[in-house]
């Protein structure tokens, strides 16, 4: 069976024609066994025996800690928004139509793509459930939600100044009546 | 009879016949096993594909894949090899022919109960341990015969020695046992239908313990054993280094039971167990590498071979990618790597570059081997192997490059914050639609892959019908006692020759990091904190569950928000052991397709859930989803809640006796609440209301989604 080779350390040993060679254990092959082995010990005693390392949960802390504070630094740097300040923005076509695409893009899938109300209510009259209805309202119901009735909160998942110019296009539609408009809801603010 | 005495020597006729049934089976099962895999593939690329049908969805269609794949192609690969080789290594032909015969049929017949099951959505929902309890009892039975033949022809062989391929099967025959029992201890709730004695973490634990040594014990034990024969009877050279088989078979055997947990990395499974199973994944690298240095240097001086010998290329092939996979398994393992590849598509190129590249390919290799020798006839054309090799071959690098650069972009998607510390990508469907594309060029690996395959069996098939028309029957002519004679034997040497002693051996090897991993989770309120307890599930909420569990939402959805920032950004407060710990089966899930759904709770109204599986493109546009319109015309199954109750009930969830004797009245009650709820919902919306929807699977599914993440503190 096998290629005569007299340098190789060929054992006696045969299995339906079969022979073996018994060359030693290639070095690098046992030194990475070995590295491995060692890695194995230093990593579990510096994780789970002498607790030198952190837990995971420890670590999730940390990393949520240093998360918190960049958006705690982006929320003090971000403008207030007062009625003025969106009043201002209503007044740019290009704020408008990029809440516009935002509105589709998030919020047509409840509140229907003319702001009819679907699964959510209708934003196009004049009565709300969960805000005056003013511009600085609408803006904030989007930041919070209304969770424990289904309307997310956006904060986090819209960028703050895309949620301004969402708002302030939702405040555009008012009065535009569109087809199949779900019955008014909530309170009546004129 | 299978044996004629010639004075001192025996003739020892071996049983082809069987090694040739499984052959066939294999070949059969191959092909349905990758072209449903190929479907699979196709309907996340073009989610239509699914055809609204309820046996045809993905979460039904995915474990038939992989079970095909792996027990119908894989395992009859491994019996056809195994069958063939151990007869001819220890010079005996197989123990008993009805054995044989019984495990030939009797795992043709599971093969056939699991692909009509799995579809019809009868499911365990534990990945490639999904098979229901009635299944589960005839796997059991059928091992045991193989085991018996197996140890049979072991105990009466005419060669003394063990070969190192009868060491890996012995050491596949004993594990799979353990495993598969362990892993599928269920009480049944109906014929069909059974919950895991486990429990949350301890579930999780024990079924990744088995997952990952299927993969360990049932795709690479068994296979580096045919590698073993296969590889010098093809190139006719001698085996590289004896003792490196001795050192890299028993380090593998003892470190692989333990790297189960680095599928639950950065989960809430307690951090020894994550960190054994990083450490022992690291351990893995060096035993496994042993394995393919001695396949592949065992052609040192006859690499001609490679460029001449189709089967050389497949099997030499093979091994490398074993070599890549044992790679990739141990850097995948590390904590912070799988922070970045778990749930991804990474994964899933992984499992195909070792499941495509060295199980198929090997047993692609073995196929060219035995089907000449069986039928002893050469094989039909030298040339269409080749032109297979070279097909198959560029469809495994499509399919595993595509599913690297998938899993890796969707990945950092995942994971990226931008400096006012939000999600870059918030949208979970964003990160999906990014990597369709690559979704196609998998199909098109996929099709590559199947193609090579099929010229297999136009190869084989022309083989086999030119072959002479008598049957070909191979024996051997040896001594009547070639074990008598004294022996020198010390050693590893001395153990190759001891099969009980060597297969205890094998036994505690293995025995080892199972107890001391699963042991500690079975006192599973060691990790409960008594603050943080939840309420278990109420019955329409388990009943939803079961609904949720028999359309395979757990092939896409993980319920396991990981202790990672962007994950818990994304989707909440990490999830706890505490809320899961009355879930049987648990639900972590393994991939992400879609969203991570712990804390879906309360998150939409119950008219975006009724809408969204009515068609999931009208509330969320790109999804790839498929849609679920029978949920509002198939009944929830009420009745069963008191027995499903009862035995919950036995399995220690806290439930009254009041609870349980009339679970199915208070789901019925839940059910009008809710069902109440929503039609006004959809009245309002102007939509129809479906008639009866009290007593529809969708409000029991809705009732069960809207309480996820909701029974805790964490609320």
């Amino acid at each position: 069976m096998s290629q005569d080779n007299s340098n190789e350390p060929l054992l006696n040993h045969e299995y339906d024609g079969i022979r073996e060679l018994d060359y030693p254990l290639p070095a690098w092959w046992l030194a990475t066994f070995f590295a491995t082995i060692i890695f194995a010990f230093i990593y579990y005693i510096h994780y789970e025996v002498s607790k030198a390392g952190p837990s995971s949960q420890q670590e999730l802390e940390m990393n949520l800690a240093e998360v918190q504070a960049l958006q705690q630094k982006a929320q003090d740097a971000a403008p207030k928004v007062s009625e003025d300040t969106l009043k201002g923005l209503m007044a740019d076509n290009g704020a408008l139509e990029a809440g516009k695409a935002e509105f589709l893009a998030k919020c047509a899938a409840c509140h229907g793509q003319m702001g009819e109300g679907l699964i959510g209510p209708n934003l196009t009259d004049n009565a709300w459930k969960n805000t005056d209805g003013t511009l600085v309202g609408i803006h904030n119901i989007i930041v919070q939600g209304v969770t424990d009735k289904g309307m997310p909160a956006w904060k986090g998942l819209i960028d703050e100044a895309l949620i301004q110019k969402v708002a302030v296009y939702i405040g555009s539609l008012k009065g535009s009546t569109p087809p199949n408009g779900k019955p008014a809801e909530g309170q009546v603010y004129e | 009879m299978s044996e004629a005495q010639h004075g001192r020597f025996l003739n020892e006729v071996y049983d082809d016949r069987v090694v040739k049934a499984f052959v066939l089976a294999t070949i059969t099962w191959g092909l349905i096993a990758f072209t449903v895999g190929l479907i699979a593939a196709l309907q996340l690329a073009y989610w239509p594909l699914n055809l609204n049908l309820e046996w045809l969805t993905f979460g039904r269609i995915r474990p038939l894949h992989t079970n095909a794949a792996i027990f119908a192609f894989a395992g009859n690969a491994i019996f056809a090899g195994i069958y063939h080789s151990s007869q001819r290594l220890l010079k005996k032909r197989m123990f008993n022919d009805f054995l044989s015969w019984t495990h030939f049929w009797g795992w043709q017949t599971i093969i056939v109960a699991a692909a009509i099951t799995l579809p019809l959505g009868f499911t365990q929902s534990k990945e490639y341990a999904e098979l229901e309890w009635p299944i589960d009892i005839a796997i059991t039975v059928i091992w045991v015969v193989f085991a018996v033949n197996f140890f049979g022809t072991l105990i009466q062989r005419r060669e003394k020695h063990m070969y190192v391929a009868i060491w890996f099967y012995i050491s596949t025959i004993i594990t799979v046992a353990v495993l598969h029992i362990v892993n599928s201890l269920e009480i049944p709730v109906g014929m069909l239908q059974s919950y895991p004695i486990w429990a949350g973490i301890q579930d999780a634990l024990v079924q990744w313990w088995y997952g990952h040594n299927a993969v360990a014990f049932f795709l690479t034990t068994p296979f580096l054993g045919l590698m073993y024969y296969y590889i010098p009877k093809a190139s006719g050279r001698p085996i590289y280094s004896y003792r490196l088989s001795i050192i890299h078979f028993w380090a593998l055997v003892f470190i692989y039971i333990w790297a189960g947990p680095h599928h639950l990395l950065n989960t809430a499974l307690p951090d020894w167990a994550q960190t054994l199973g990083m450490v022992f994944s690291l351990m893995l690298w060096a035993p496994s590498w042993g394995g393919m240095i001695n396949g592949l240097l065992t052609l040192r001086g006859a690499w001609h071979l490679l460029r001449t010998v189709p089967i050389i290329k497949f099997l030499i092939v093979a091994v490398t990618f074993y070599g890549m996979s044992t790679f990739e398994g141990p850097l995948l393992s590390i904590k912070s790597v799988s922070s970045l590849a778990h749930y991804t598509d990474w994964i899933i190129g992984h499992v195909h570059g070792g499941a495509l590249g060295w199980n198929g390919f090997l047993t692609i290799g073995m196929l060219y081997y035995l089907v000449p020798k069986l039928w002893n006839r050469k094989l039909y054309s030298v040339k269409l192997a080749t032109t297979h090799f070279w097909t198959g071959f560029t469809g495994v690098l499509l399919y595993y490059i595509s599913m690297w650069a998938a899993g890796i972009t969707q990945g950092l998607m995942w994971q990226a914050i931008d400096s006012k510390g939000q999600l870059v990508y918030p949208d979970f469907v964003q990160t999906v639609t990014e990597i369709v594309p690559l979704y196609w060029v998998r199909a098109t690996g996929g099709l590559l892959f199947i193609t090579g395959f099929c010229m297999m069996i136009f190869n084989l098939w022309k083989t086999i019908q030119a072959a002479p028309k008598e049957e070909f029957v191979e024996h051997v002519t040896e001594p009547i006692h070639p074990k008598d004679g004294v022996s020198l034997d010390n050693g590893h040497r001395k153990l190759e020759g001891m099969v009980v002693v060597f297969s205890v051996l094998a036994f505690l090897a293995i025995a080892v990091g199972s107890v001391i991993e699963i042991y500690p989770t079975l006192s599973i309120h060691k990790y409960i904190d008594n603050q943080a307890m939840v309420e278990p599930w109420t019955p329409l909420e388990q009943a939803g569950r079961d609904i949720y569990v028999k359309e395979g939402c757990y092939n896409c959805h993980s319920q396991m928000i990981r202790k990672l920032p962007f994950d818990v950004l994304r989707f909440g407060k990490s999830s706890t052991i505490e809320e899961s710990m009355y879930d049987r089966p648990f639900q972590w899930g393994s991939k992400r397709t879609g969203p991570d759904l712990a804390r879906v709770g309360g998150k939409y109204p119950h008219l975006w859930h009724f809408r969204h599986m009515n068609n999931p493109r009208a509330m969320v546009d790109g999804s790839i989803m498929p849609s679920y319109p029978w949920l509002e015309h198939k009944k929830t199954d009420f009745y069963s809640l008191r027995k499903k109750f009862s035995v919950m009930q036995m399995l220690g969830v806290p439930y009254s006796n009041e609870t349980v004797a009339d679970a199915d009245k208070i789901a019925e009650e839940q059910a009008k609440t809710l069902a109440t709820a929503l039609s006004e919902e959809i009245k309002a919306s102007g939509g129809a209301i479906p008639q009866n929807l009290e007593q529809m699977q969708i409000v029991a599914l809705i009732a069960y989604l809207q309480s996820l993440g909701q029974k805790g503190i964490n609320k």
